[in-house]
């Protein structure tokens, strides 16, 4: 009896001792045999040591990425485009900015001019028919426009989602808009659409520009003033259309 | 029957362990699997059976610590221990044998748990010498497994044994 009991208890710590030992990988790795028959040599070796390249390739990528993500932003921006020819049917030209004036930023240099139909007085628009400047000066193969927040730039717009109240927009130093001669009785709200009234024979009526931001009146005065927010960024334009027909 | 019991009681034992081990607040003193070892060690005469489970057993707690093997080894030595005891000192099999050899086998777990860890230096247990809570675990355990075993053997293995009759 005690005998067998030794048996047995000495046959258990060998196994236990065994399970132990091949645990650590002190008798063999069981690993290998997997690694070896499962997944061929080559495979293995080449998950242990990557290419020595591999800091030029991930550069490469870097720059790859990059350019990929200016290419879907100009996809993007043509894409808004063609959805606001589609809906309004303006005649469209898309054209580059190539360079801001030195003196005045307002003052933008496009590269398209009298070939390409431009006239002065025209709108200038972004993305879904935002307009932010006009045309003012073209000569054969370039044009200048005026955004509208530069001093110099006037614009008459209607407020509102009736449309019903009108105003002139004049830019304020490149900084921002200012609505100006909007009589006292009418009622103006924080938020409300200012679009273009359609005054002028070049600029298409119902363009949006921004939306007004804050109000100032005193009873003093014939005329309330606001000031307009715009809905794009004017210092990172890039592609810009001008509506050369209606 | 047999083999699905000790499949039983491991899962059992697995449980309670998963359990009092998920919360750290000393409860794992409280030692299921060696509860469990010392039942089935009490309960089934055949030697390989109760030492298979004491390895499984100790294997499956070695699993999750920092130095494998080390209470599947304290398991059977304790199996061993007891049994070299029962076949030579502590040879009838009343109730305050059991006791004794309960007491004994928890007393030699915490022993041979340090001593073990002295000789090969595995490091890589943290050990706190709260003996306190040591001992009442210990009390709770003695008393779990008598109970447990005093339990079985009134209805199970009475009753079979009283079948023939």
């Amino acid at each position: 009896m005690f005998k067998q009991n030794i048996k047995v208890f000495f046959l258990f710590l060998a196994v236990i001792l065994l399970f132990v030992l091949i645990k650590n990988g002190q008798i063999f790795d069981l690993g290998i045999l997997f690694r070896s028959t499962l997944v061929p040599q080559q495979a293995a070796n080449s998950l242990l040591s990557p290419p020595n390249d591999i800091e030029t390739v991930y550069q490469q990528l870097l720059v790859e990425n990059s350019n990929l993500r200016l290419l879907e932003k100009e996809n993007e921006e043509l894409r808004e485009f063609l959805n606001f020819k589609e809906k309004t049917n303006y005649q469209l030209v898309l054209t580059n900015i190539i360079s801001r004036d030195p003196v005045n930023n307002n003052i933008v240099m496009i590269n398209a001019g009298q070939k390409e139909g431009l006239a002065k007085g025209q709108a200038v628009v972004v993305n879904n028919g935002i307009i932010v400047a006009k045309i003012i000066e073209v000569s054969p193969d370039s044009a200048k426009f005026r955004l509208l927040t530069d001093n110099f730039s006037k614009l008459a717009v209607n407020i509102g989602p009736s449309q019903k109240i009108g105003g002139v927009l004049t830019g304020i130093l490149g900084l921002g808009m200012n609505l100006s001669y909007i009589p006292q009785e009418q009622e103006l709200k924080k938020k409300d659409l200012v679009t273009t009234a359609g005054a002028d024979t070049k600029i298409p009526a119902g363009l949006i520009i921004g939306q007004i931001e804050n109000i100032h009146f005193s009873e003093e005065e014939l005329f309330k003033n606001a000031s307009v927010s715009s809905l794009v960024d004017y210092n990172t334009l890039g592609i810009v259309g001008v509506i050369i027909s209606l | 029957m047999k083999y699905l019991s000790l499949i039983l009681i491991f899962l059992v034992s697995v449980y309670v362990w998963l359990m009092l081990n998920f919360y750290t607040n000393d409860w794992h003193y409280i030692q299921p699997f060696l509860i469990a070892v010392l039942l089935v060690y009490y309960n089934i005469e055949d030697q390989r059976l109760y030492y298979t489970f004491a390895t499984v057993a100790g294997l499956f707690i070695s699993s999750f610590s920092g130095a494998f093997g080390l209470h599947a080894i304290i398991f059977i030595v304790l199996i061993f221990i007891l049994k070299t005891l029962q076949t030579t000192l502590l040879t009838s099999k009343n109730i305050l044998t059991i006791l004794l050899l309960t007491t004994l086998s928890f007393l030699l777990f915490w022993f041979f748990y340090y001593f073990f860890n002295l000789i090969f230096d595995w490091n890589l247990y943290s050990f706190s010498t709260q003996w306190i809570l040591i001992g009442k675990a210990i009390i709770i355990n003695i008393l779990v497994t008598i109970f447990l075993h005093v339990v079985y053997y009134n209805l199970v293995v009475k009753k079979h044994e009283r079948q023939p009759l």
